[in-house]
């Protein structure tokens, strides 16, 4: 191949390299703009940055390709390996190679590489803010959406409840206007009680006067026949001294003799009639004693009657208060239903327009809970996209603690560059540096150190995980992981390889593996080292 | 027919017959007075006619039972014969009549008045037993 031939190719292989490398920032700032349509504002100056550097790029192949012409330093050769390693996307290895070329042009491309990992910084800070946030979101709207779905049950509650307390203020009302009016009816029949109560106590009023009348006519015809007995006590007397007048003179009689018979003849008549008149005084005496007898009982029956008459018109009054009572309570009565059929017609009006308004609440907390699960599946999608960008941002390797690449390939530095026979293997211990390496990194899930062939030299899990994942540890360290698809590229390649997410059988969370061949001076792979990270816990990466 | 005047007294539950001749007047209520230490059959002493008068209870003369109560009429009569009668008053139940009992009827200490038997004292041996 002649120089001019070979610079041609040379130069083809600088385009192709150039525009591959603008080709591929094209399309992830498309990528992005597609994907981050939410953060648009934030991540717009990110994609304006990734043009401007995918045009510094073409124009510095351009000027590569048509200026460059210096065949003595195979300049171009060395060109070739900064551009192949910077379309591989490895900003470290680029900026390593970029040493080796002129002072300008290491230079230019230097400040290129910086400028282009600050980008890519940028944009993995941003995709990090935008999963974070799109997480956030996420679980705030998942919360949101299990509350307003919470809400609009409790709403179709409570409105089932007004509902209730509708019907039954209704019935209320009805009760309280059915008791109305049979306080009414019996307020008029307590009115008619008490009315046959007054009459009654009026008539035993004018009973018990009678009485007093008869008692005062029983006293006035005892006291006359006490009087009739001392009128009969005399007469009495009478008789009995005319008894003995008549007696001494018909002695007198006797003692004259013939003279004296004709007086005592007198003397007999008298003295009959005045036994007469005694036997006539003791029977009028006991006419009169039966008389006086029954007065007596008159009286005390009299009295008797006189004390169940003033019982009864006690009794009478007692009723006529007891009945003015039970009228005012009754009257009370009817007005508090009145007020209660009142109150409860009010409260059946608001009820309704409660009730109203709670159905439109129930439907707008419905609404609210479809679009809040529409968001949750929203952000469940940006935190997708979130994820993909960080992964994106993750296929550069840069010189800095937040790139996986770059962790890997330093951590695969510390393996030594043979496994069998040097002394640094020696001294070697895969089994501590894994378990220093997985201890030390939170954003790892897993970690293991595979020979050429496949074989499990030493592995290890995040602490958090041993005691759940001891077994499938165990199950780890006795395979060969020869067929793994990262196994396969890590030897293949000279930087380290990153696969898309899939569910750990750790954690059942999705994690990402990045692995590296630990390569001798010759190049030759002597061991493979791989990690799985766990997308969750990408802020922690260089934290 | 030979007849004579009797007058009729009660003595608890019996008639006496005490001869007229011999009465001088009949009293009721007359106010007696104790006599301490007095024997049985006499009640008291009473005022008559400006005189003491020692009053017997008829009954317990002629065997009754003593009386609890004073006899409420007295007799006053003579009793005992020619200078040894005296004027003493008899105390009855009640005094009923002046009778005229025909001699036919008399009996021993007893005769039949309207039919129906009577005691008859015999006022002298009376006084002699009193």
């Amino acid at each position: 191949m002649s120089p001019v031939a070979g610079r041609r190719t040379e130069s083809g292989s600088l385009v192709a390299s150039a525009l591959l490398f603008g080709g591929a920032w094209a399309a992830g700032g498309w990528l992005l703009t597609g994907a981050a349509s939410g953060t648009r504002g934030s991540m717009l100056l990110t994609l304006f940055h990734l043009a401007a550097s995918a045009g510094a790029a073409l124009f510095l192949a351009y000027e590569l390709t048509f200026r460059t012409s210096d065949p003595r330093s195979g300049l171009r050769s060395r060109l070739v390996a900064v551009f192949r390693q910077l379309g591989a996307g490895d900003l470290v290895r680029t900026a390593e190679l970029a040493r080796t070329l002129d002072v300008d042009l290491a230079s230019g491309v230097g400040r290129a590489v910086a400028g282009l990992a600050s980008r890519v910084e940028q944009l993995q800070a941003s995709s990090h803010s935008v999963a974070g946030a799109a997480e956030g979101v996420d679980h705030g709207s998942t919360v949101l959406a299990a509350s307003s779905a919470q809400q609009a049950a409790a709403a179709g509650e409570v409105t089932a409840a007004m509902e209730e307390l509708s019907r039954t203020a209704a019935e209320i009302s009805e009760h309280a206007e059915r008791q109305n009016q049979l306080v009414l009816m019996a307020e008029s029949e307590g009115a008619a009680g008490a009315e046959a109560v007054a009459e009654a106590v009026e008539g035993v009023g004018a009973v018990e006067r009678r009485i007093a009348d008869v008692t005062a006519r029983a006293d006035t015809l005892g006291t006359r026949s006490r009087e009739i007995f001392r009128v009969l006590e005399l007469i009495s007397d009478i008789a009995q001294e005319t008894h003995l007048l008549s007696l001494n003179a018909a002695l007198e009689a006797s003692a004259a003799g013939g003279r004296g018979r004709r007086f005592a003849v007198v003397a007999g008549e008298v003295r009959v009639l005045a036994e007469r008149v005694r036997d006539s005084v003791a029977s009028v005496r006991s006419q009169i004693e039966e008389f006086a007898s029954a007065i007596r009982s008159t009286v005390v029956a009299t009295e008797e009657g006189g004390k169940e008459a003033a019982r009864v018109l006690e009794e009478a009054r007692a009723a006529t208060g007891a009945l003015g009572i039970l009228r005012a309570s009754l009257r009370e009565s009817s007005e508090a239903a009145r007020q209660i059929s009142s109150v409860t017609r009010q409260q059946t009006s608001a009820t309704e327009e409660v009730l109203s308004t709670l159905r439109e609440l129930h439907q707008v907390v419905e609404r609210m809970s479809r679009d809040l699960s529409q968001l949750s599946a929203t952000s469940g999608r940006l935190h997708s996209i979130g994820l993909d960008l960080e992964l994106l941002g993750q296929t550069f390797r840069l010189d800095s603690a937040r790139s996986l690449k770059s962790h890997v390939h330093t951590w695969a530095g510390r393996l030594p560059e043979s496994l069998d026979g040097s002394r640094a293997a020696a001294a070697w211990n895969a089994q501590e540096l894994i378990d220093e390496l997985v201890g030390g990194a939170p954003f790892v899930e897993c970690g293991c150190i595979v020979d050429v062939r496949g074989k499990v030299l030493a592995t290890q899990i995040a602490h958090e995980l041993r005691a759940a994942s001891a077994d499938a540890l165990q199950e780890l360290r006795r395979r060969n992981l020869a067929d793994r698809a990262w196994f396969k590229k890590a030897l293949e390649s000279s930087r380290a390889v990153v696969t898309p997410p899939e569910r750990s059988v750790m954690s059942g969370e999705l994690c990402i593996m990045v692995a590296v061949a630990r390569r001798n001076a010759a190049g030759e792979a002597v061991a493979v080292i791989e990690f799985d990270v766990n997308v969750s816990h990408w802020t922690e990466i260089g934290a | 027919m030979t007849t004579t005047p009797y007058l009729l007294v009660r003595v608890g539950e019996r008639v006496a017959a005490l001869p007229a001749l011999a009465v001088r007047r009949v009293v009721r209520g007359a106010r007696l007075h104790p006599l301490p230490g007095a024997g049985p059959g006499l009640v008291g002493l009473a005022e008559f006619a400006g005189e003491p008068l020692a009053v017997l209870d008829l009954a317990q003369l002629l065997g009754e039972e003593r009386r609890s109560s004073r006899p409420p009429v007295t007799v006053v009569t003579w009793l005992g014969s020619g200078s040894d009668r005296e004027l003493v008053g008899l105390g009855v139940d009640d005094a009923i009549e002046v009778t005229e009992i025909d001699a036919a009827a008399l009996g021993v200490g007893q005769a039949l008045v309207g039919g129906r038997p009577v005691l008859v004292v015999d006022l002298d041996r009376l006084g002699v037993e009193a």
